[in-house]
């Protein structure tokens, strides 16, 4: 899903002439002040093993060689309206289309080494540098369940409210790359929030999503539901569907003239 | 463009303006204010004391504009009245793309009130003189050509008609491009109406002599865009020929999306061309990110049209490298009636030396805006960013500058001659 943010932050700016987030830090901006815990704070594997407990294992996660979400998407203020279709292979190839009425297909691949995204009003363009790296980590299939792949490095920052939920408060970090700030459930274990700065040649764009509405599917729990924010707007993923060990063609996956 | 949208912008705006001294006088008297304009004015305030890309509002103290508007607003009598002081309220703003419209269908759409005789006016001189007559339309069978003057419509005298806008032009101190968009977007308004009806025009010829012609209004029948979100449908008039002097020449009423793969085929078509001609004169603008688009089939480099600061931060337009890219000479045709994207694309290529602009200076109205509707079922836009070119100039309420100044003359017009379009010609056929 988090693939899937970039391109229409970016969309949004296409489309509107729109906004722009955070242009000179290369580091995610810190939510706000953690407040010291009362309890001893747990160890980040501790976290992460909770986490991956409560979505539905490891070994149900892996069983599936690949997996297909698609649903629906609304941008507002705008009052874009579209539908998505994201896929993800075990050997970190990603492709998503995103249909959005009135503008067409934006398309982005990675096909484990190159990543390109295509949409009706810029055409077709490869990424690079540290963009590339990014949507690399972020096509790491396992990165769930093995979090070591995607951070070189995850603490525990605190512990800090998402709505009424008390959550523990996780940086990833991994090198040349913004942080990713993570947030947990301390009850359910699962993710409800992620911050994230996401970079492209347009710009860096803050982002901050919210999860909600998890639901088992195949013994593997997603959330239906992902609020993802800026300050100028806010995108709104609503699962119909996901699928597993669907057939994958690899024509998906090359940069269209 | 001149039909749709657009010309609705600016007609909404102008009767704004020609409203300014009635509802400055709006009585205080308590009368009931309904909830939802409640919500509306809370809306449209609220979200530029928020979403404003200029925190200091430009200098405008916006505490001082609620207290001045909120007891108008709860004074007016209507919903007309109501938006209309919404729309006098953002124009304390002084600036492009902040505005209240009428809900669909009553603009932009296939069954508006918008119906043309077929003539396109530009403000010339001090006058409203037809720039394009579209063949075959009205206006053409009833032999009114490029040049005539409009001096009369259903009787009355075009100049008084507009002389309270004239007048409130003046007041706001507008600058002499918007000026002259204002009046000639008004004087097609003034012209134009539901289809099927008739308007009696009067046109002074060539030689000033009064020309009358009871001419039918017709609906638009071409394509329209899809809405995009809260954007509109809008018409798309495209255009594309292949000059005598091997050179192209693309011309498209506004940047929607139908336009993209018109405008990708036309420079794919005219490869072999020793030059294009874009022609954005009265080209209002559109999707922002489809001048990225077009400035990428035109280069082999990645190119920036410049930078857009929100308070969030601050995005670059790009333009990427398209396979097999036009990189022969361009020339960017520009009018007071070029606007927002338009200004951003003819910035970009001038800036970054791709290209040549012709004509006169741009509108100078190019802020990044968003279309939000109201409770009250009307639309509010609003700009969340401003607009800077390449080399950092601050386009709103200046214009693109253009590398050659051409300025369209009546008599040029009556002669036959487009003489933008003649030393457009003359830049791309000089070694």
């Amino acid at each position: 899903m988090k693939r899937l943010f970039g391109s229409l932050f970016v969309l949004t700016f296409l489309v509107s002439a729109a906004v722009a987030q955070k242009p000179d830090s290369s580091k995610t901006p810190d939510p706000k002040p953690v407040a010291p815990p009362s309890v001893k704070l747990p160890a980040a594997k501790d976290v992460v093993e909770k986490y991956v407990k409560a979505i539905g294992g490891k070994d149900a996660y892996l069983k599936h060689r690949s997996r297909v979400e698609s649903g629906t998407i609304e941008l507002t203020p705008m009052g874009l309206k579209g539908t998505y279709e994201n896929l993800s292979v075990s050997d970190n190839r990603v492709f998503s289309k995103i249909s959005i009425d009135g503008f067409g297909d934006v398309l982005n691949s990675f096909d484990g080494k190159l990543g390109w995204s295509s949409n009706p009003a810029q055409g077709s363009r490869l990424r690079e540098g540290k963009e590339l790296e990014q949507f690399r980590h972020q096509s790491i299939y396992d990165r769930e369940v093995n979090p070591e792949k995607a951070f070189t490095s995850l603490v525990v920052r605190g512990v800090e409210n998402v709505g009424d939920r008390k959550t523990y408060v996780l940086v990833g970090s991994t090198s040349g790359l913004p942080d990713e700030i993570i947030y947990f459930d301390v009850d359910s274990g699962l993710v409800l929030r992620r911050d994230n700065i996401l970079l492209a040649p347009e710009g860096q764009q803050a982002t901050t999503a919210f999860y909600e509405d998890y639901r088992d599917v195949g013994g593997v729990k997603w959330p239906f539901k992902t609020r993802a924010k800026t300050p100028a707007f806010e995108l709104l993923f609503v699962v119909s569907e996901i699928k597993y060990d669907v057939p994958v063609e690899d024509s998906k996956f090359k940069r269209p003239n | 463009m001149k039909q749709s949208f657009s010309r609705i912008l600016f007609a909404v705006l102008a009767l704004q303006l020609s409203l300014v001294a009635a509802f400055g006088q709006a009585p205080a008297t308590a009368v009931e204010f309904p909830k939802v304009r409640q919500d509306a004015f809370d809306k449209v305030w609220n979200t530029i004391n928020e979403k404003h890309y200029d925190p200091e509002f430009g200098g405008v103290d916006w505490i001082h504009v609620r207290e001045l508007y909120l007891p108008k607003a709860k004074a007016a009598k209507s919903d007309q009245e109501f938006h209309n002081v919404l729309r006098q309220m953002l124009g304390e703003l002084k600036l492009s793309h902040f505005n209240v419209f009428p809900p669909p269908p009553a603009i932009g759409t296939e069954n508006d009130s918008n119906a043309s005789v077929g003539v396109e006016i530009k403000w010339i001189g001090n006058a409203p003189v037809v720039f394009r007559v579209t063949s075959g339309s009205p206006a053409d069978t009833a032999g009114i050509k490029p040049g005539f003057v409009l001096s009369k419509a259903d009787g009355k005298l075009v100049s008084e008609t507009l002389k309270p806008i004239q007048e409130s032009l003046v007041k706001r101190q507008v600058t002499e491009m918007m000026r002259r968009l204002y009046l000639e977007r008004n004087a097609e308004a003034i012209i134009g109406g539901r289809p099927d009806t008739k308007v009696e025009l009067e046109f002074l010829d060539g030689e000033d002599k009064a020309v009358t012609v009871d001419l039918n209004r017709v609906k638009y029948t071409g394509e329209m865009s899809q809405a995009l979100g809260n954007f509109p449908k809008q018409r798309v008039i495209f255009e594309s020929r292949l000059l005598p002097e091997n050179i192209g020449y693309i011309r498209f009423n506004m940047w929607v999306i139908p336009q993209a793969a018109k405008i990708r085929a036309a420079i794919r078509e005219y490869a072999n061309a020793d030059g294009i001609i874009i022609d954005l004169r009265g080209n209002p603008g559109g999707v922002g990110g489809l001048a990225g688009g077009v400035a990428g089939l035109l280069s082999d480099k990645q190119v920036s049209l410049g930078t857009m600061t929100s308070r969030a931060g601050t995005m670059s337009l790009l333009g990427y490298p398209q396979p097999d890219p036009f990189l022969k000479k361009i020339v960017i045709l520009t009018d007071h009636g070029t606007g927002s994207t338009s200004e951003m694309f003819a910035a970009g290529i001038q800036e970054n030396a791709r290209g040549k602009v012709i004509g006169e200076t741009s509108a100078g109205a190019i802020l990044l805006s968003v279309f939000d509707p109201l409770p009250t079922g009307y639309m509010f836009q609003y700009a969340i960013s401003d607009y800077k070119s390449p080399k950092n100039i601050l386009i709103e309420g200046r214009g693109v500058k253009p590398d050659r100044e051409v300025v369209l003359t009546r008599e040029s017009l009556l002669a036959g001659r487009d003489i933008q379009l003649d030393a457009a010609v003359a830049e791309i056929r000089k070694n």
